[in-house]
């Protein structure tokens, strides 16, 4: 099963609405996935034997496992390609 | 809970007249302190929060921004709102060299992490709404912006 870290920068609010959008996702596409919602700060010391990271804010420093910006589900703007490029680092 | 739920009359600001972010954060944060929804370190820590973690929204034609901090800091829950008379500068929260010229925004004093998915759903479905946006920016009393909010 693949493992995705949902963050923002106090783990509070865009991280919430991002976790369901991805939720959702991986249920429609019938992905293995647990998805884990944290703060920016706790992803370093949380990415091991997790795949993917998905954020909402800045990403302050760099990480061992892929990280994708997910602002796209804040604004509605280009929800599909964003909604692609989650589900192809799962596959 | 539901998004209006979460709005106050004492914490709803018509058409502010504010120097820069900062000002606002005082005014806003000040404002709910005096009415007890946040502990007196909430302004020191949004504001400190925005710039480690910027807030703005760039949105096709119009810029938002959602400034919020640490759970630990909010005593009530609320969503202060407020528009400006003229636009304030924040920094984008996908990139912080981005400036988002910003007319509305929305204060989150949110203190039960994963709980508030319906409101802010909403949230994010009203910011994207330009026209609801539009109608708020250009809102003319408090009251008026309260109406429109509950609408």
């Amino acid at each position: 099963m693949k493992k995705v870290l949902v963050a923002c920068g106090a783990g509070i609010a865009t991280s919430t609405v991002v976790c369901s959008k991805v939720e959702q996702l991986i249920k429609d596409n019938n992905v293995d996935a647990e998805i884990i919602q944290c703060k920016i700060a706790e992803v370093a010391s949380k990415q091991d034997g997790a795949d993917l990271i998905v954020s909402t804010t800045i990403l302050p420093t760099t990480y061992k496992i892929p990280a994708i910006i997910a602002t796209g589900y804040i604004t509605g703007i280009n929800t599909k390609a964003l909604d692609q490029k989650i589900l192809d680092h799962l596959k | 809970m539901k998004l209006a739920n979460y709005f106050k009359s004492d914490l709803i600001f018509s058409n502010i007249n504010v120097e820069d972010r900062d000002s606002y954060f005082d005014l806003v944060s000040d404002k709910a302190e005096s009415l007890g929804f946040v502990k007196d370190e909430f302004k020191e820590k949004v504001k400190l929060r925005e710039v480690t973690f910027p807030t703005g929204i760039q949105l096709e034609t119009y810029g938002i921004a959602i400034p919020h901090t640490d759970a630990e800091y909010v005593n009530n829950e609320f969503i202060a709102v407020a528009t400006f008379k003229e636009p304030v500068e924040f920094n984008s929260m996908e990139d912080s060299s981005q400036k988002v010229n910003v007319k509305l925004a929305f204060m989150l004093g949110l203190n039960q992490p994963h709980s508030q998915l319906e409101a802010l759903q909403q949230l994010m479905q009203l910011i994207q709404d330009k026209d609801k946006v539009e109608e708020l920016i250009s809102a003319k009393s408090s009251e008026e912006l309260e109406k429109i909010l509950n609408k």
